[in-house]
């Protein structure tokens, strides 16, 4: 204690309610004091007379303490209030900033999910929220035609709405059309096979009950309806799209919909044929016409196929798909994050529906006339209607703008081509049939050739490679798509960067919560004591230095390695696993150096005020901690790597480099953690502390070890045996190595209260970093992803349009269209 | 000769203010400085000097920042700050006008 503390306890005695305050101003007196007395000294007075002249030139302690509270009067309020608000608003804002991230991040994994399993939209929870903060943005009319009347719950009339106040508008009415087609509702069948189909009523072993009956006739009812309201809108939509022959073949394909087959009907029955190719690639190409009987009704086909050939009459066969996304999206503001942008992949994924169904039904029943017209000797006849199924294919080809209605007209093509071999071996004309089927063979062997090979050119791969979890499926599937999926994969890895900046974030709440909860215990521990914690606070200066220093350059290295070739960000996340593995020391690192540059700080807070501090802490390990961050972090990333690339070192030697790199991992931050505890408390004797501590942890491991091993070896069958052994030895170590930790923690120190103060002080500096680290990451990944939308978006205002245009589709588009004779030979 | 204490209340913060003005100094270091340079005429109690210095320091004249001494403990050193250092212009302009003022009619010149 210092010679002069009554005198500076007495001028100090007002300013007892800020601990941390009054410390100051004490150090600074009795700092005044202690050079009066030295000069005092100089001038030969003895240490007694020293102090007392000391004491006399400063005058009246108790006048002090008035001036001093008058002084510090104001800045004592508003420390006293800032530290509440503090404890009242960090934590909770943490959490609030927290949870925002949260909901941001699941909002793009449910988008992601929405987008990649091609579901329809979801109409809760935080897509929902996400939509509710989209049409605060749009008009009233914006709202209207991109989600529809939203006021009412039932699809088909929240389209209609639209179409209502836009009677004129042909989009619209295609929009209400598409959305009436998906929800035609399906009539069960009767008798299903297999039996135990859910979607059926009865079945072999179960006939239908007169419940089944009842419900099976409800459901015709109802899809009656449905297709009769839907007939309506084909029709007034081929009165306000004259040129189109869309509506007449929905209306065949509906017209065919639904109807039961006559088993029984002598004069229904024709043979429907399809072309099977050989098998799997490698296999000989051999293909064959395989013939099976269908049975269609008569009378459903007569009332078909004059729709059939009404659309076959048109010039264009179109649902407008591209035209109806690009004005829907138009009524979106701008993309802003990668949610955002998903939803208008979904909106795109949800206009594409197809009607291949329709499509093919038509397709199969013109197929069956022709083959009964040639069976009939009708071969003007039947060869016509086939020519007519061949303008419908190409009609349809060169009006389509996304790829989903261009595999329609190949699927035509595919049954056209089918039937038309099957018609000349009805009529006879043997050699006609072996013509038709070498040329029907041309465009599928293309297709099937372009779609084996498509991962086989070294671009190809590359971009799959290169274009992360969402593109990566979509350009796998369309042979030669060349387009520039670089956005799509930056994206996805600014999304993972704002989860491990959530991650990143919940740990420091959690982390500056534990503090807080040790040092007010602590506190309660020691309370009426001078051995309480001191809750200190090192300045906003050094809270720059702190929060600069441990977080801000090592995000800084991060960005800068994330351009690096090393970094593997030139992969996307489908590809490129061993690019996770960099946020390890990332995060580690971070947490490292918060905890020693923020207990360096305090320790030079607690030393300006006079508070015991051990002597400056070398580096030493910490240095080796952050190395064995860098060798595990290498050696896992390594091991990934090898496992992407091929390597010769058998998977045990990895195995065993990783394992080799935890235990040095585990073991340096048990040495590191031993050490700063030890010099935090300023223990005494440490390195004898340092051992036995090391000594308990292994004596509490191996008996908490062999029972558990026990508990396995006893209760688990052998194979089981051996891993799960090694698991709970791990989890022994653990908790040896929690045991020597704690037990040093209650080492008796010179400088229990620096120790305690700087846990109790520690969770604000996490705190604040969290949160600084946060809005400024945060910020910049929410910028980088408006900028990556906004680039997404710039490339393609709907991305579908480039399915066709930028890749080997085009050649079947040509092909079908008629613009070109033949798709080229491929080896 | 010791000053009336009313005659010197006034001048302790400009004082103050023109010493900082020179460089950062410590509370111990001003009050030694401040009787070196007046001959021991302003000589004041040196605990008083502190509360005047957190006061300014509270109305942002002066800031403060802890730096290790010599002897390697730290101190606490004060510094004026942009605030201040328009004062102190004000304060000489005035004690200029009223010394001038004073002494004239004091001493009849």
């Amino acid at each position: 204690m210092s010679d002069f503390r009554e005198l500076t306890d007495r001028a100090t005695t007002k300013l007892r309610r800020d601990r941390e305050l009054r410390l100051e101003v004490t150090r600074e007196l009795e700092s005044h004091l202690e050079a009066s007395a030295a000069e005092f000294r100089a001038a030969d007075y003895s240490e007694e007379d020293a102090q007392a002249a000391a004491v006399k030139v400063f005058g009246d302690p108790d006048t002090v303490a008035n001036d001093l509270w008058d002084a510090n009067r104001f800045r004592l309020k508003i420390r006293v209030w800032a530290w509440w608000a503090a404890r009242l608003t960090l934590l909770p804002t943490c959490v609030i900033v927290a949870l925002l991230f949260i909901v941001s991040g699941l909002t793009a994994t449910t988008r992601l999910n929405e987008v990649t399993s091609g579901v329809g939209p979801h109409q809760e929870g935080l897509l929902t929220w996400q939509e509710q903060r989209l049409k605060s943005k749009m008009t009233a009319e914006q709202r209207l035609i991109y989600f529809g009347d939203d006021s009412v719950d039932d699809p088909i009339d929240r389209w209609r709405a639209v179409r209502d106040a836009h009677p004129a508008e042909v989009l619209d009415q295609l929009e209400l059309i598409s959305v009436m087609l998906s929800r035609l509702p399906e009539v069960p069948k009767l008798d299903p096979w297999p039996p135990n189909d859910p979607e059926g009523f009865g079945g072999p072993y179960f006939p239908p009950t007169e419940d089944d009956l009842a419900q099976h006739a409800a459901a015709q009812t109802l899809h009656g309806q449905a297709k009769e309201a839907l007939l309506a809108e084909l029709e007034r939509g081929a009165a306000m799209d004259p040129g189109n022959g869309i509506y007449a073949l929905l209306t065949a394909g509906l017209t065919l919909h639904g109807f039961e087959f006559d088993d029984e009907s002598p004069d229904a029955t024709v043979a429907v044929s399809v072309l099977r190719s050989g098998g799997e690639p490698g296999e000989r190409e051999d293909w064959h016409l395989n013939r099976w009987p269908v049975d269609i009704d008569r009378g459903v086909l007569d009332e078909a196929l004059p729709w059939f050939e009404v659309a076959a009459g048109k010039p264009y066969i179109s649902m407008h798909t591209s035209d109806r996304v690009r004005r829907r999206l138009a009524q979106l503001p701008a993309p802003r994050s990668m949610p955002e942008y998903m939803q208008r992949l979904s909106t795109e994924i949800q206009t594409l529906l197809p009607m291949l169904g329709h499509a093919r039904r038509v397709s199969r029943a013109v197929g069956a006339e022709a083959l009964w017209r040639a069976e009939a000797g009708d071969a003007a006849g039947a060869l016509d209607i086939l020519d007519q199924l061949d303008a419908v294919t190409a009609s349809l080809a060169s009006s389509s703008d996304v790829l989903i209605s261009l595999l329609v007209a190949r699927s035509i093509e595919s049954l056209e081509r089918a039937y038309r071999v099957a018609v000349w071996q009805a009529l006879g004309q043997e050699a006609k049939a072996e013509n038709a089927l070498a040329s029907s063979d041309a465009l599928a062997r293309y297709w099937r050739a372009e779609w084996r090979d498509r991962f086989d050119s070294a671009e190809d791969k590359t971009l799959s490679q290169r274009s992360g979890v969402v593109m990566g499926q979509i350009v796998t599937v369309i042979p030669g798509y060349d387009v520039d999926t670089t956005p799509f994969r930056k994206a996805e890895y600014t999304l993972v960067d704002r989860g491990v900046l959530t991650a990143g974030l919940i740990a420091m709440i959690v982390l500056s919560a534990l503090a807080s909860l040790l040092g007010v215990w602590s506190l309660w521990r020691k309370r009426g004591a001078h051995e309480g914690a001191v809750l200190l606070w090192i300045g906003w200066q050094r809270l720059a230095w702190v929060i600069g220093g441990a977080a801000g350059l090592p995000v800084l290295g991060f960005w800068v390695w994330s351009w690096t070739p090393w970094s593997g960000r030139g992969y996307g996340l489908n590809y490129s696993f061993a690019a996770l593995v960099w946020y390890l020391p990332l995060v580690l690192t971070v947490g490292v150096l918060l905890w020693v540059l923020g207990r360096t700080a305090l320790w030079r807070r607690a030393r300006e005020l006079g508070v015991g501090v051990p002597a400056k802490r070398k580096p030493g390990t910490t240095w080796l901690m952050l190395a064995g961050i860098a060798v595990v972090s290498v050696t896992v990333w390594g091991s990934f790597w090898w496992a992407e690339n091929g390597t010769n070192i058998s998977s045990l030697g990895w195995s065993l480099a990783n394992l080799g790199a935890i235990v040095l991992a585990v073991a340096t931050a048990i040495v590191w953690l031993a050490d700063e505890i030890i010099w935090l408390r300023g223990v005494t004797k440490p390195r004898s502390a340092l051992v036995r501590s090391l000594l308990l942890g292994l004596a509490v491991a191996a008996g908490v070890g062999v029972v558990l091993v026990s508990i396995v070896w006893l209760g688990m069958d052998r194979v089981g045996r051996v891993p799960m052994s090694i698991f709970v030895l791990c989890i022994a170590a653990l908790i040896g190595v929690l045991a020597a930790l704690l037990w040093l923690a209650g080492r008796p120190g010179d400088t229990v209260v620096f120790g305690r103060s700087v846990v109790r002080s520690m969770g604000p500096v996490w705190a604040i970093a969290g949160l600084t680290l946060a809005i400024t990451v945060g910020t910049g990944l929410n910028l980088r992803e408006r900028m990556l939308a906004r680039q997404m978006v710039e490339a393609s205002p709907v991305w579908f349009d480039q399915e066709i245009e930028k890749s080997r589709a085009k050649v079947i588009r040509a092909y079908l269209a008629g613009d070109a004779p033949r798709p080229p030979r491929r080896p | 000769m010791s000053l009336s204490k009313e005659l010197a209340r006034g001048t302790v913060m400009p004082i103050v203010l023109s010493l900082l003005a020179e460089r950062a100094m410590y509370g111990y270091e001003i009050v030694k400085t401040v009787n070196q340079r007046s001959g021991g005429v302003l000589d004041f109690k040196e605990g008083t000097l502190y509360p005047l210095l957190h006061k300014m320091q509270g109305n942002r004249l002066i800031k403060a920042k802890w730096e290790d001494g010599p002897t390697g403990k730290p101190r606490k050193y004060y510094a004026l700050t942009p605030k201040g250092t328009r004062l102190l212009g004000e304060s000489r302009a005035q004690w200029s006008t009223l010394s001038t003022a004073v002494h004239s009619l004091l001493m009849g010149a």
